[in-house]
């Protein structure tokens, strides 16, 4: 056996043989180790964009985390037995509050504390003013509303459902009081505990106008509990909230912005019960610039810390704004851009507009009773009242939240306007679509498809454990319409994109435009045709997507969404225009700004329980200024930028097999660059759209985007984090500011 | 094969007509595949853990980590393997006859190789820990509900959790690993070989107190581990000198100065250093030395931060063992020179392994200086930082 032995003691023959063969098998097996290797492992690698040297170590340390550190259990939700059945909520508009009440109502004039321009009026607090009051800028004295932050309850289905479990099988439930109902029992949901803004989900919905302010007053009643509900064990702990009106050109008083309240206004992380806070929304574009309108905004909760598990209980509101400036996009489809919409204006003072349908998605899951409750915030004694660690069979069919979830949090219903699975009827005619993911996590790829068979239970095709989420599919659907893109985050595109399918990102918007009249063959279309808004992106953790068109298509995940039933025919003025609304001009030497650019990366960084997320290797801070990653002219700036200028920030993924929906707060911002590709004239393959402007950068696994910013109007403090709401609530936040 | 009596060092016959017994040599075609195979492997898993568990400072571009990292913790394996085989050849002699001990031998190799993978392991968990610590001291959530101790108690939990997953798996990888090597190598492990160039082991008396080897004139152990220090005292010393051309010339000026000085008196104590030279190398020691118990104290009373005492970090902590190490050998060797016996002799029973096991182990010392004295090699934390808040409005 030694050197020695080997060439002295031993017959050579046989020596050389078994030698040879104890070698040949040696490296026999590592090649064939290192081909499956490449078989297996490399397009899932591939897929992540962690094929490459530090992609593998990055699949290693994810797998090593999932399989030893980081083991979470989420339940399965009942299976709604009768989908397509409840009617698709489309929200009326919020009346204003008048400036005089009539009896039945108090004017806001005769509010103890009335809105207003002077020191102490901008929240209950008394230390503050509205940084800019629109008299200053021309426009007139805002309208008025009032929002209040109530404790309710919600219903996502009347239908009723069967429970199930991971493998799909019936399994018991329970109710409030913990009586169990055997296996095969169909039961009928409780309503489950929301912090509503007035008490929906979504909340109200207010249409905006350009050149019409609005001061919406949020008030906190999260204390009151008139119904006497259990408040579970999410939702911010000491029912604090923080709005931020995404993503509005907006004040840092007004735009909620969780690291201001820190140190102004109630100085603490959000506003308390019985307090209230004046966001003044200007409606009025960046610079004063015509093509920097936007056109649909939502409003959500921001408290620090308390961010999604606030959302996911509810507070969630919608803000489309129009353009009545040369009619160009006031919702009347007779005018301007003659997009879809009929407008109709309210005694009130609202308006609303027909054939012009906010989507609100959202995705939840409900508790099953028999998964343990269990994550940092148990062990920081949040919520006492549960006992947690502990499994809640009292709470059998409401909503389920793990606040630090280590593989980010989806869930298993898909709701729409907070109803899962429901039916709508539409008009032969065109209708505009504005889509908003307020999920947590989940990513959605939508397609228009119709089916003969309809839609089956995942359970009853045989699916288990992630392939259960959505819970139905239609396998026989195929694609029957096409979407006219006709807006993004930023407002309305130069012109109009044809797009078989669109991506959904967190907090992302995209308009589109669809023609019920006929079908992409031009076959036209009959009443009672049935048409499937389908989710092709199948997400089956909160870290990315395992199949979506841009990487593996998965052809049997088709998980209808709504189903929408052609009905009678209708007038339709509206028309598909060819332009739309110009970009704001780039510098023609926006390359040169290449060196001196910011640079923030966002990062997974494991340490003490719940610090797990990252930029440019530090938590949110929330009274600091973030520093720039060292940039090519050697220099590692401060987030601070001079009132009125424009830079290039380049937001890096930091890998790890996560995706990451990076919203910036205040301006709409333009990307210029995409993996070191310049994309200005011509978005890249998978993101169609970045010729346009966003507030959120969607950053694939390992990519890094440069994008253009102004910084106009107001001063202060802001933030930029990631919207992935647990990654938000888990310090991937940073603070930048405006300076005078 | 009959098994060689314990502990003894004969070489069979190799038939090529040199039947004198033979001084065993260290094997380093067996140890350095054996250690450099576990120590990238290895390596790979401490880098994997630490992007699972460990601070966010280090675990950027893991690759070149690990590359770097498993570079330069070799010699700590190297040391390993050869403790192991030195182990063995007590044990078995220096021809593994039979299986026990052929299996005993793979398994104490993989033992030791697991040794120094843990050591390595608990090593980066600490620093992985301390500058997690670091980072919940500035969290935000110290001023909420949330307690910086309850934090710090989850990250010290999760650090402790992966050192035990880590300790498992680097054992059960070098056991693989181990028999991998030996498999690709057609089944040899070799705990010695025979020593070539030489018809035999030769000791004649030197002017110093240990004993020279052979023709060749090897170099007495002491004055070999010495020189090896001085390299790497050298090295260390070089390798800081980027770090201090920013904030303090002289610093850099002086560093530069030293390792040369370091080189030079290496060189010499490889050669017949005289008196004064083990004098010059006794003074290259203990300058650096009281500098740096100086300024680690009370502070240098000059310079940028004069008075305000420095942080030990792992470089200079290397630095000053070799230095200790350095000087402690030039005094030994100087009172043997003062001893004036010239031709008298303590005859030094090191083996070649005991010699390889003394000099890598300087080498291993002095890489792991080096390492820590590169800016971000082995994780550094970040003091650059975010400012406050300054527009109002």
């Amino acid at each position: 056996m030694s050197e020695e032995s080997a060439t002295t003691n031993e017959v050579p023959t046989n020596t050389v043989s078994r030698r040879n063969i104890l070698r040949l098998s040696a490296a026999g097996g590592a090649g064939a180790a290192l081909v499956a290797a490449q078989g297996w492992a490399g397009p899932l690698l591939a897929q992540k964009g962690l094929l490459s040297p530090d992609g593998a170590f990055a699949a290693s340390s994810t797998a090593l985390g999932d399989l030893l550190f980081y083991i979470e259990a989420f339940p399965t939700s009942p299976l709604i037995l009768e989908p397509f059945k409840d009617q698709l909520p489309v929200p009326k508009a919020l009346a204003p509050t008048p400036a005089v009440g009539d009896g039945s109502i108090k004017g806001y004039t005769e509010w103890n504390d009335p809105p207003g321009p002077g020191q102490g009026q901008q929240s209950s607090f008394k230390n503050e003013r509205h940084q800019i009051w629109p008299n200053t800028i021309g426009s007139p004295d805002p309208l008025v509303y009032k929002i209040d932050l109530l404790l309710r309850q919600h219903a996502f289905t009347t239908s009723q459902v069967l429970p199930i479990d991971a493998n799909g099988r019936p399994t018991i439930s329970f109710d409030e009081k913990q009586k169990t109902y055997p296996a095969g029992t169909k039961r009928t949901l409780p309503l489950s505990t929301i912090y509503g803004f007035n008490g929906t989900f979504p909340g109200p919905m207010i249409n905006a106008e350009y050149g019409k302010p609005a001061l919406v007053r949020f008030e906190n009643h999260l204390d009151e509990n008139p119904l006497n509900l259990d408040r579970q064990d999410f939702g911010s702990p000491d029912w604090s909230f923080l709005t931020h009106l995404h993503n509005g050109h907006t004040a840092p008083e007004s735009d909620g912005n969780p690291h201001y309240t820190m140190v102004s206004g109630p100085k603490y992380e959000g506003y308390m019960p019985q307090t209230f806070c004046d966001n003044l929304y200007l409606n009025w574009p960046a610079g004063n610039d015509d093509r920097e309108k936007q056109s649909f905004f939502w409003f959500h909760d921001h408290r620090m810390d308390h961010t999604g598990s606030n959302v996911y209980k509810g507070m969630v509101g919608l803000y489309p704004i129009y353009d009545p400036k040369g009619g160009m996009d006031m919702g009347d489809e007779r005018r301007g851009l003659r997009l879809p919409g009929v407008r109709k204006d309210n005694p009130d003072g609202s308006f609303d507009v027909d054939y012009d349908i906010p989507l609100a998605f959202y995705d939840c899951r409900l508790d099953d009773g028999v998964t343990m409750h269990k994550d940092i915030h148990d062990v920081q004694k949040e919520f006492p009242a549960a006992k947690n660690p502990a499994k809640h069979p009292e709470w059998w069919g409401k909503t389920f939240y793990k606040h630090f979830p280590n593989h980010g949090f989806v869930g298993d219903i898909f709701t729409v306007n907070g109803t899962a699975n429901p039916v709508m009827e539409v008009k032969r005619r065109k209708y505009r679509f504005r889509f908003l993911d307020a999920s947590i996590a989940r990513i959605y790829e939508f397609k228009l498809m119709s089916s003969t068979k309809g839609p089956k239970s995942a359970a009853s095709l045989g699916y288990k454990g992630d392939e259960l989420e959505g819970q139905y599919r239609i396998p026989d659907a195929q694609q029957c319409m096409q979407f006219t893109q006709i807006a993004s985050d930023g407002g309305l595109l130069p012109f109009p994109i044809k797009r078989d399918s669109f991506e959904l990102w967190p907090a992302k918007r995209r308009e589109v435009v669809v023609d019920f009249s006929r079908y992409q063959d031009g076959t036209p279309t009959t009443k009672g045709d049935v048409i499937y808004l389908t989710n092709v992106m199948k997400m089956p953790n909160g870290r990315m997507w395992s199949n979506s068109s841009r990487f593996s298509p998965d052809p049997n995940y088709k998980v209808p969404m709504i189903k929408i039933v052609i009905g009678d025919d209708a007038p339709d003025d509206s028309q598909i225009p060819v332009k739309m609304r110009d970009l704001p001009p780039l510098p023609s030497n926006w390359q040169t700004m290449l060196d001196n650019r910011l640079i923030f990366e966002v990062e997974r960084g494991a340490g003490g329980g719940e610090t797990e997320w990252l930029i440019n290797g530090k938590p949110f801070t929330p009274n600091t200024v973030a520093t720039s990653l060292k940039n090519r002219a050697g220099r590692s700036p401060l987030a601070q930028q001079k009132k009125g200028s424009y830079n290039l920030w380049e937001i890096r993924n930091g890998g790890g097999g996560w995706v990451h929906p990076f919203h910036l707060h205040m301006e709409e911002h333009r990307t210029v660059m995409r993996n070191n590709r310049d994309v200005t004239r011509g978005g890249d393959k998978g993101h169609p759209d970045d010729v346009s402007r966003e507030d959120l950068v969607a950053l694939d696994p390992g990519e890094s985007v440069i994008i253009y910013r102004g910084f106009r109007d107001f001063v202060g403090p802001y933030v930029a984090h990631c919207h992935n709401l647990a990654h938000e609530d888990h310090a991937m936040m940073f603070g930048w500011e405006i300076t005078p | 094969m009959t098994a060689a009596p314990a502990g003894t060092a004969h070489w069979s016959s190799s038939g090529t007509g040199a039947s004198a017994p033979a001084r065993p040599a260290v094997p380093w075609l067996t140890v350095i595949p054996l250690a450099a195979m576990m120590a990238y492997a290895d390596g790979f898993w401490i880098v994997s853990l630490r992007g699972a568990v460990g601070a966010i400072e280090r675990t950027q571009e893991p690759f070149a980590s690990w590359l770097r990292e498993s570079t330069v913790l070799l010699p700590a394996f190297v040391l390993a393997v050869i403790a192991a085989v030195t182990l063995a050849l007590r044990w078995f002699g220096p021809v593994l006859a039979g299986k026990k001990a052929f299996l005993t031998t793979a398994l104490l190799v993989a033992a030791a190789g697991t040794v120094a993978g843990t050591v390595i392991l608990a090593a980066s968990e600490a620093w992985d820990y301390a500058l997690q610590h670091d980072l919940m001291g500035s969290l935000h959530h110290a001023s909420s509900v949330q307690s910086v101790e309850q934090l710090d108690q989850a990250s010290l939990g999760l650090q402790l959790a992966a050192f035990g997953y880590g300790v498992g798996l680097l054992l059960l990888t070098n056991l693989v690993v181990t028999g991998w090597t030996v498999a690709i190598r057609g089944g040899r492990l070799d705990v010695s070989r025979r020593q070539k160039g030489r018809r035999k082991d030769v000791l004649r008396p030197g002017w110093t107190s240990g004993w020279v080897r052979g023709r060749t004139g090897a170099t007495d152990l002491r004055q070999t581990i010495a020189a090896v220090a001085l390299f790497g005292c050298a090295a260390i010393h070089l390798a800081v000198i980027p770090d201090h051309v920013n904030h303090w010339v002289v610093a850099s000026v002086f560093f530069l100065a030293l390792a040369l000085a370091e080189v030079a008196g290496g060189v010499l104590l490889l050669g017949r250093p005289g008196l004064n030279v083990l004098v010059a190398v006794g003074v290259t020691s203990v300058v650096p030395l009281v500098l740096w118990v100086w300024s680690r104290t009370s502070g240098l009373p000059f310079g940028p931060n004069s008075n305000v005492a420095e942080p030990a970090g792992l470089a200079d902590v290397a630095a000053c063992l070799l230095e200790l190490g350095t000087l402690v050998t030039a005094v030994v060797l100087l009172r043997a020179r003062r001893g004036g016996t010239g031709g008298t002799e303590r005859h030094t029973a090191a083996s070649a392994h005991l010699r390889a096991l003394a000099v890598v182990g300087v080498m291993a010392l002095g890489s792991l200086g080096v390492a820590g004295a590169v800016p971000g090699w082995l994780g550094d934390l970040d003091t650059s930082g975010n400012s406050n808040h300054s527009a109002t409005h």
